[in-house]
């Protein structure tokens, strides 16, 4: 049963029967390396025991040489039996040159042992000799002595080197059986050793074999497994054979697809051909195009130096709008203070007219000081009543110094506000730029208003004064205008909050639409009547104001008024910008 | 002015005497080194006892040309080539020399470090030399001193060879018992020796060529060994080999006393009337080792 399923696997499996395949193999291998293993030991081991014994009997022979050589049998026992105790030697035998048995010392195991003529026979053909006995071992080694030729004088003086060149003469020969018992026994204990070595080597090589196997083949059960998954294929009794029937599939599927690649290639050629003609014809279109584009752009290009032109015709326009304005407020103020001095002018003419009256008078008098004289002085000097006079002048004269400090204030309030930003970034006050800027402020506007100031403490801001002082104006005449029907208040409030600085200007105005109030700073627009504004100073301001790193917020609500909060980065001359 | 220089120089030629000159052919039986010691001995001791006449005598002419014999030479053109250079003597060290040089009976023959001699050569009219065994009873005397307990002593010889010295021994030393055992072959060494068992206190080491071989040699140190008998050899390299003693050849004492020899044959002496001379001072060597193994108790204060 057990086996009928795994033949049937083995069948079935195409890694199976690599594997059956790759065990047989490795079976045979190590069934061959036992063997050789064996052989070679068996060889090893008897070569030994060769070399062994006759080292052995080599040794008996030199020690046996004399006794030997004078048969002295007592002597020779001696050797003999102390060699037969060992555990192996049988016998141990010492023949004479002829043959004839010396000494012989035999030790019965039981083991048949090989004749004594087939001894004989193998020492006097060729001894030394080594024989293998199916039970023993026989070595033989002959006992020899140097030629007796020695010279008297050799005997005095060292050896003859004719002596030493003379042949050894045989005396005997030695002959020793050993048992094989301990041979066969070791040799096949080694044998066995050999077997299991191989044997666990056999089983770690296979189960090696099996888990390499199973890696190795780990893509291709897969690609089975897909295949049979793909096309619903349950068990199969030929992995190969599925695989040789998908990979043709395969193969069929991939010579149709490259016949309908060529199909499409072919056709693509021709797609590719007349697009490339509508792409050409598409192209010259694009060049005409470019043309009317390039001819376009020039025209705009004029037209935008146009505009530019237009705009620094406006900013022009509104610039030399508020000087006119600057120019007006600076005429009207002067022209008041002028009046206090104008207005003083008749009365001190008086005063100086009657004073030089007096003067007259009292020259006469006191170059004539007659009565009449005296008293006409005294009677003028009563009639002019003496200190109306001089209180008088002095009144004249603290209006006239009034008028003058007035104008100085004025004059220094434009030097303040006209500085010239040629000088660059400055480090200014802005509480003193916006008092500045209020004097010049429309003083029909103002009539109506009443201006709260409510000043925090400001760090010095680098900026360009000029600049700043525009956008202030602009900001404060349009708050006036929203409020030149009704009147109301203009609310200045700085302050500064973290490293910027705030200036608030709120106005109790009409308002801002919230349909208007996106675009406030748009260049040209205006709420104005048409004429009152050019609809640029709000734009001019935002730049102004971006330009130092700034920015306008604004908040209205249309018939209560506008909040318009320009805030500017507290920078020192030293970390200043450059706009 | 001419006549009478040309006569005086024949008177001083007229009345000169012959200068004194020697010219020795030295053959060495093998290039042993015993020969070269001997004869550098005989060399210089020949040199020494040249006559000299005065610091402004003309120094005597003695030249030596060694030979050494080697197997491929043949003896009859060695001969010839000696011979022909007509040489005043021959000094012939080793039996194998004396063999060769022997046949030459016209020019002395010296003779050195030969141990039996009459082997060699039968007596010859133009051979003298000096023998190389030391007087069989001085041995025996210095033996005496070193060992006095020694009374019997065992010998194995080949009748045939060393039967005179073992006589000549014995004549020398009364006191002392020769225990002789003959031996015609190597095998009856064995068994002679065995035979000696209980019966000597010394066993004497003979040159006899019969009994002494690579295979009896070990029988001898054995016996030794067994019976702790201690052994007299006759030469210094059987100390090593396990001889308790050793006889001494003073090889430099024997090539002065042959350069003694060819001094007087020099003279005008004969060969013939010269006997060889014997060394009769004799050194025994003694390995210690052995002694002190066979427990044996030497006499105080020899060496």
């Amino acid at each position: 049963m057990i086996l009928g399923r795994f033949i049937k696997q083995l069948r079935a499996s195409y890694s199976a029967k690599l594997i059956a395949i790759f065990i047989v193999a490795l079976c045979l291998m190590a069934t061959a390396l036992n063997i050789t293993t064996n052989r070679i030991q068996k060889s090893t081991y008897t070569e030994y025991m060769r070399t062994s014994g006759l080292a052995m009997a080599q040794l008996l022979a030199k020690s046996v040489q004399l006794d030997v050589f004078t048969e002295n049998i007592e002597e020779l026992t001696i050797p003999v039996e102390s060699l037969l105790s060992q555990d192996d030697i049988l016998q141990v035998e010492i023949l004479s040159r002829k043959g004839v048995s010396l000494v012989r010392r035999t030790k019965n195991n039981g083991d048949p042992m090989p004749s004594h003529d087939a001894i004989l026979a193998e020492i006097q053909d060729k001894a030394p000799h080594f024989k293998e006995w199916p039970h023993s071992f026989s070595y033989s080694w002959p006992v020899e002595a140097l030629a007796t030729t020695s010279s008297a004088d050799a005997l005095f003086f060292g050896e003859d080197p004719e002596q030493l060149q003379s042949e050894s003469v045989p005396l005997g020969y030695i002959s020793i059986i050993v048992s094989k018992m301990h041979y066969t026994k070791n040799i096949r204990q080694m044998a066995i050793r050999t077997g299991l070595t191989i044997l666990l080597l056999l089983i770690l090589l296979t189960a090696g074999i099996l888990l390499l196997f199973r890696r190795m083949t780990l893509p291709l059960r897969t690609l089975i497994h897909k295949i049979k998954e793909q096309h619903h294929i349950g068990e199969v009794h030929d992995d190969i054979g599925l695989l040789d029937t998908t990979v043709t599939g395969l193969i069929t599927d991939l010579d149709h697809s490259f016949q309908t690649i060529n199909d499409l290639t072919n056709s693509l050629e021709d797609k590719v051909t007349e697009r490339t003609r509508q792409l050409a014809m598409a192209n010259d279109t694009l060049i005409t195009r470019q043309e009317y584009l390039e001819e376009a752009n020039k025209k705009l290009e004029k037209a935008m130096k146009d505009l530019q032109e237009a705009e620094g015709q406006l900013i022009q326009s509104e610039k030399m709008a508020a000087i006119g304005q600057v120019v007006a407020g600076v005429a009207h103020e002067i022209n008041n203070n002028i009046n206090f001095i104008s207005g003083a002018l008749p009365s001190m003419d008086r005063s100086i007219a009657d004073i030089k009256q007096l003067t007259g008078k009292f020259t006469a008098a006191s170059t004539n000081p007659t009565p009449a004289n005296l008293m006409a002085v005294r009677a003028f000097h009563k009639e002019l009543g003496d200190d109306d006079l001089f209180e008088s002048l002095d009144l004249l004269m603290a209006n006239i110094r009034e008028g003058v400090n007035r104008t100085t204030n004025i004059i220094s309030d434009l030097k303040t506000f006209s500085r010239v930003d040629e000088q660059g970034y400055q480090e200014i006050d802005l509480n003193k730029s916006i008092d500045s800027t209020l004097t010049f402020l429309n003083k029909q506007h103002l009539q109506h208003v009443e201006i709260r100031k409510n000043y925090g403490a400001l760090p010095l801001v680098s900026c360009l004064p000029g600049r700043i002082n525009q956008v202030f104006l602009n900001i404060m005449n349009n708050a006036l205008h929203a409020m030149t029907a009704q009147g109301g208040s203009l609310t200045i409030t700085t302050f500064v909050k973290g490293s910027q600085a705030h200036i608030r200007f709120e106005d109790t105005g009409v308002g801002i639409s919230k349909e208007k109030l996106p675009k406030i700073f748009d260049a040209f627009f205006t709420s104005k009547n048409i004429g009152e504004g050019s609809g640029i100073g709000l734009a001019i301001s935002y730049k102004i104001i971006e330009q130092h790193k700034g920015r306008i917020e604004v908040t209205s609500e249309e018939g209560k008024g506008s909040n318009f909060e320009v805030i500017l980065p507290i920078v020192s001359r030293e970390e200043g910008w450059h706009g | 002015m001419l006549n009478r220089l040309c006569l005086t120089i024949l008177i001083i030629i007229h009345t000169a005497t012959a200068c004194y000159g020697l010219e020795v052919v030295a053959v060495k039986s093998s290039p042993a080194q015993p020969y070269d010691v001997a004869l550098q001995a005989f060399s210089q001791q020949l040199i020494a006892l040249s006559p000299v006449r005065g610091t402004k005598a003309i120094k005597p002419v003695i030249t030596i040309r060694g030979m050494t014999l080697n197997s491929e030479e043949q003896p009859d053109a060695l001969r010839r080539t000696i011979s022909q250079g007509k040489p005043d003597l021959i000094v012939a060290l080793g039996s194998k020399a004396l063999r060769v040089t022997a046949p030459i009976h016209d020019i002395p023959i010296i003779y050195l470090l030969v141990p039996v001699p009459d082997d060699v050569v039968s007596r010859q009219a133009n051979i003298t030399g000096v023998l190389l065994q030391p007087e069989a009873g001085a041995q025996f005397r210095t033996l005496k001193n070193i060992m006095p307990s020694a009374k019997r002593v065992g010998v194995i010889y080949d009748p045939d060879k060393t039967t005179a010295l073992i006589d000549n021994a014995a004549r020398a030393n009364k006191n002392l018992v020769f225990v002789r055992r003959p031996a015609r072959s190597p095998q009856e060494v064995a068994s002679q020796l065995s035979s000696l068992e209980g019966e000597i206190d010394l066993l004497w080491m003979v040159p006899d060529s019969t009994i002494l071989s690579p295979q009896t040699e070990k029988s001898f140190f054995r016996f030794a060994h067994k019976q702790k008998i201690p052994i007299l050899a006759f030469s210094e390299k059987y100390l090593a080999r396990g001889a308790s003693f050793a006889i001494s050849l003073n090889l430099e004492e024997m090539g002065r006393m042959a350069a003694r020899l060819a001094t007087q044959i020099q003279k005008g002496i004969a060969p013939q009337h010269l006997p060889p001379l014997k060394t009769l001072k004799v050194d025994i060597k003694i390995n210690r080792t052995i002694i002190d193994k066979l427990g044996l108790k030497l006499q105080e204060g020899q060496p």
